[in-house]
């Protein structure tokens, strides 16, 4: 390798983008060019003068919230009434489908701890559509439900009949939560959909049961074993629990 | 998290912060508008791709008040290896590296095409695959605004220490 074409790949070489031969020619160079050694270096000490100064810019959090609230609002601006319309309710789908794609967003990134109520919400409202709430599996019967994710899925997922309590089972579909695979299990109880999510927990998110209301969503989160999970309910607080514990029994 | 990464791209292309604020705010809105594109896992750099074109386009609208300081190439020299012997060393740098303001005054001189560039390699740490679908531009044209701008740089940095000892 001769001088002109090093200097030409040396940006690409301290960037790693070479390919392993011309990485070893240039290897090769710069151990015997005193010149292009010189310029080597000086690349080397500005790429750790740039990474050693904490040059980044941090987002102010007063602009995260900020966001949350600029996508918040059209959909509380459009709260139905009491009796609703056709229309009213694609209107409603419409405003459910912007929060569904900011909880997307969210989605798209690694979830934190205390975001997991905000992921949970966000998913289950994407997940109502006009038509009913969204399924990949529909059947009342979990010995359908439960071998379709065969396959699809990592983990088996929990499918349990509840209708002796009053919670019919809908079915199912694939989920994500961050980035792990997830199962959504839909169920009804009269006009409320309930979505418990439920993926591989990894451990390190290991929180006793705990409740929050987003929105006027109601959230139950807990672990089992290796497993975390949210339900997710516009029910109210108490029969959200009274499900949750139902579902929790063996 | 990728706000961050948003904001910081932001801030570094408009050199401001209620402009960068302003931007990632449009530009978050625009990307949950077109989430579905949003999927697998270029979703980063199609987020900041998004993210950019916000601050360019704030950037036009500012512009009918503000001319962007362009970057006075006469002034401040070209090609570093055409500089002589008298070259910045590695010690020169190592010497003012831990002045991070300095540093920032650098970057921010240098021409946008430069900057951001330098910004999505040496603080995002991504690669030419990444960058070039963020900015927009071939792979190669990556590799040879980023060693233009590193040469800019490195003079920047020169000129600015040689300014500090007198």
């Amino acid at each position: 390798m001769n001088c002109t074409l090093a200097l030409r790949m040396l940006d690409a070489y301290i960037d790693d983008e070479l390919d392993a031969a011309t990485a070893a020619e240039m290897v090769e160079h710069i151990s015997s060019c005193a010149a292009c050694a010189a310029l080597h270096g000086q690349r080397v000490a500005m790429r750790s003068a740039l990474r050693a100064s904490a040059l980044r810019h941090v987002a102010p959090p007063e602009l995260r919230q900020s966001i949350m609230r600029g996508i918040e609002r059209p959909a509380q601006s459009r709260s139905p009434p009491r009796s609703l319309r056709w229309w009213q309710v694609l209107v409603v789908g419409g405003s459910t489908a912007v929060l569904g794609a900011l909880g997307g967003w969210w989605l798209a990134q690694p979830p934190a701890l205390e975001s997991l109520p905000e992921f949970a919400v966000a998913r289950h409202v994407a997940s109502l559509t006009p038509a009913g709430p969204r399924i990949d599996v529909a059947s009342s019967d979990r010995h359908v439900v439960r071998p379709w994710f065969q396959g699809r899925l990592e983990f088996a997922p929990m499918v349990r009949d509840l209708s002796a309590q009053g919670f019919d089972l809908l079915g199912a579909r694939l989920e994500r939560i961050g980035d792990r695979q997830a199962v959504a299990v839909v169920y009804r109880l009269h006009s409320h959909v309930i979505n418990v999510f439920s993926w591989r927990g990894g451990g390190e998110s290991a929180v006793s049961e705990r409740e929050a209301t987003i929105r006027g969503f109601n959230v139950v989160i807990w672990s089992d074993r290796d497993m975390d999970f949210a339900a997710v309910s516009d029910t109210d607080s108490a029969e959200l629990k009274r499900f949750t514990a139902a579902y929790r029994t063996p | 998290m990728h706000l961050d990464s948003a904001y910081n791209l932001a801030r570094w292309i408009t050199r401001d912060t209620a402009t960068a604020r302003d931007a990632v705010q449009d530009g978050c809105l625009r990307a949950f508008r077109a989430f579905d594109q949003m999927q697998g896992p270029n979703a980063r750099s199609w987020f900041l791709a998004v993210i950019r074109n916000a601050c360019l386009d704030l950037l036009r609208e500012q512009r009918s008040r503000a001319v962007e300081e362009e970057y006075d190439e006469d002034l401040h020299g070209s090609r570093v290896a055409a500089d002589g012997g008298g070259a910045i060393t590695p010690e020169d740098i190592a010497a003012r590296a831990s002045d991070a303001q300095w540093l920032r005054n650098c970057i921010d001189a240098l021409p946008r095409d430069y900057r951001e560039v330098i910004v999505l390699r040496e603080l995002e740490e991504l690669s030419y695959k990444e960058i070039s679908a963020i900015v927009d531009i071939p792979i190669g044209t990556v590799m040879s605004r980023l060693a233009r701008g590193r040469d800019l740089l490195q003079q920047r940095m020169l000129f600015a220490h040689r300014r500090s000892r007198r």
